[in-house]
């Protein structure tokens, strides 16, 4: 029941993007076909995931017991960059043309806020480890949800008629803002 | 009056020069327009460069040589493809490793933590493996650009 809790929260209610307003730069970057915007909250999911489980071995391994919590933010740092770093490595070498194509596509996640939010919100809440793999889980499909939805808002949007001072960036950030209200109608759920 | 709302299947296209032959890949040198780089995925590989222009590795079916003026297709449906098949294997190892490293820990006289986090990196790795075994096999060289026209043929040609 914890587990379905702690998912639904993060997929709905405590959205990274929609909640907490973090990794807005992919959101509105990569969202102009769904096709892309799925893939790359599909990559995010995974490092939001992998970061989960890293940051909780460093936090509970070695900066709980050795009272250096106050490295938490310059480790998780750290954390995050070599693991997309891996990442990227293992790219290169499976396929060097869809390394070559992805370009500021991974970089683009190691500078993403809500992966480092995600590391920070998971020690403050003090999960146990299987809680915060979830919880990096969930929270990946709660930034994919947010990004194919926007997606496919902006591909209509293509359609419409938008005022020219509002095209690009300004409209996507007002239905941002739109989708954000929205889904504030599903807190009710977990009280 | 009323736009229509017929959906165009748009390719991702770009004009390029060849500048060197290798094996059976050309390298192309494309003008990076560092203001589009929000729109254009492709832009990306001129992001971090002092010049204003990148170079890209293509396919060369039309056996373009040093100094034509191609136009070259991006094969950004095969990119999207690939990345969801990558990243969704690594995902589901992930899952499925760690929910039976937590099964086996009612087996096994070790805690609940120790063993996901045993299945879950067992699991990663061989995903790992295979995908390193398949993936190249299945999208061989489905990834890479290719010239679909020689829009100036250059000195090479005579």
């Amino acid at each position: 029941m914890e587990l379905a809790a702690i998912f639904i929260s993060a997929v709905l209610v405590q959205n990274f993007v929609l909640y907490y307003f973090l990794g807005i730069c992919p959101f509105l970057g990569v969202s102009k076909k769904i096709d892309s915007a799925f893939s790359m909250g599909l990559a995010v999911t995974f490092v939001m995931s992998i970061t989960a489980v890293v940051s909780w071995l460093i936090n509970n391994l070695i900066l709980i017991p050795f009272g250096l919590d106050y490295l938490q933010i310059v480790s998780f740092i750290l954390v995050i960059a070599s693991l997309v770093q891996l990442v990227e490595m293992f790219i290169r070498k499976i396929s060097p043309p869809l390394y070559q194509a992805l370009g500021i596509y991974l970089p683009l996640i190691t500078t993403n806020c809500a992966i480092m939010g995600l590391a920070l919100i998971a020690a403050l809440n003090e999960y146990s480890f299987v809680e915060t793999v979830i919880f990096g889980f969930s929270s990946g499909i709660g930034f994919t949800l947010a990004i194919v939805l926007i997606a496919g808002i902006r591909e209509q949007l293509d359609l419409a008629d938008v005022p020219e001072p509002l095209k690009g960036a300004g409209i996507a950030l007002i239905v941002a803002g739109i989708m954000a209200l929205a889904f504030n109608g599903f807190i009710g759920m977990l009280t | 009056m009323k736009k229509k709302r017929r959906k165009k299947k748009r390719k991702m296209r770009d004009k390029g020069l060849v500048i060197a032959i290798k094996n059976n890949l050309a390298q192309v040198e494309v003008q990076c327009l560092i203001e589009s780089c929000g729109r254009c995925s492709a832009r990306s590989l001129c992001t971090g460069q002092d010049k204003s222009k990148g170079h890209l590795d293509v396919q060369n079916p039309l056996k373009a040589c040093v100094g034509d003026e191609v136009e070259i297709e991006i094969p950004e449906a095969k990119y999207n493809q690939a990345l969801i098949l990558l990243f969704g294997t690594l995902l589901t190892a992930l899952l499925f490793g760690m929910g039976g490293g937590y099964l086996l820990s009612f087996l096994i006289p070790l805690s609940a933590s120790a063993t996901s986090i045993l299945g879950l990196i067992l699991a990663v790795i061989i995903s790992g493996a295979f995908l390193f075994r398949h993936f190249k096999r299945k999208f061989h060289d489905q990834l890479y650009p290719v010239i679909t026209d020689i829009l100036n043929k250059g000195d090479c040609h005579g």
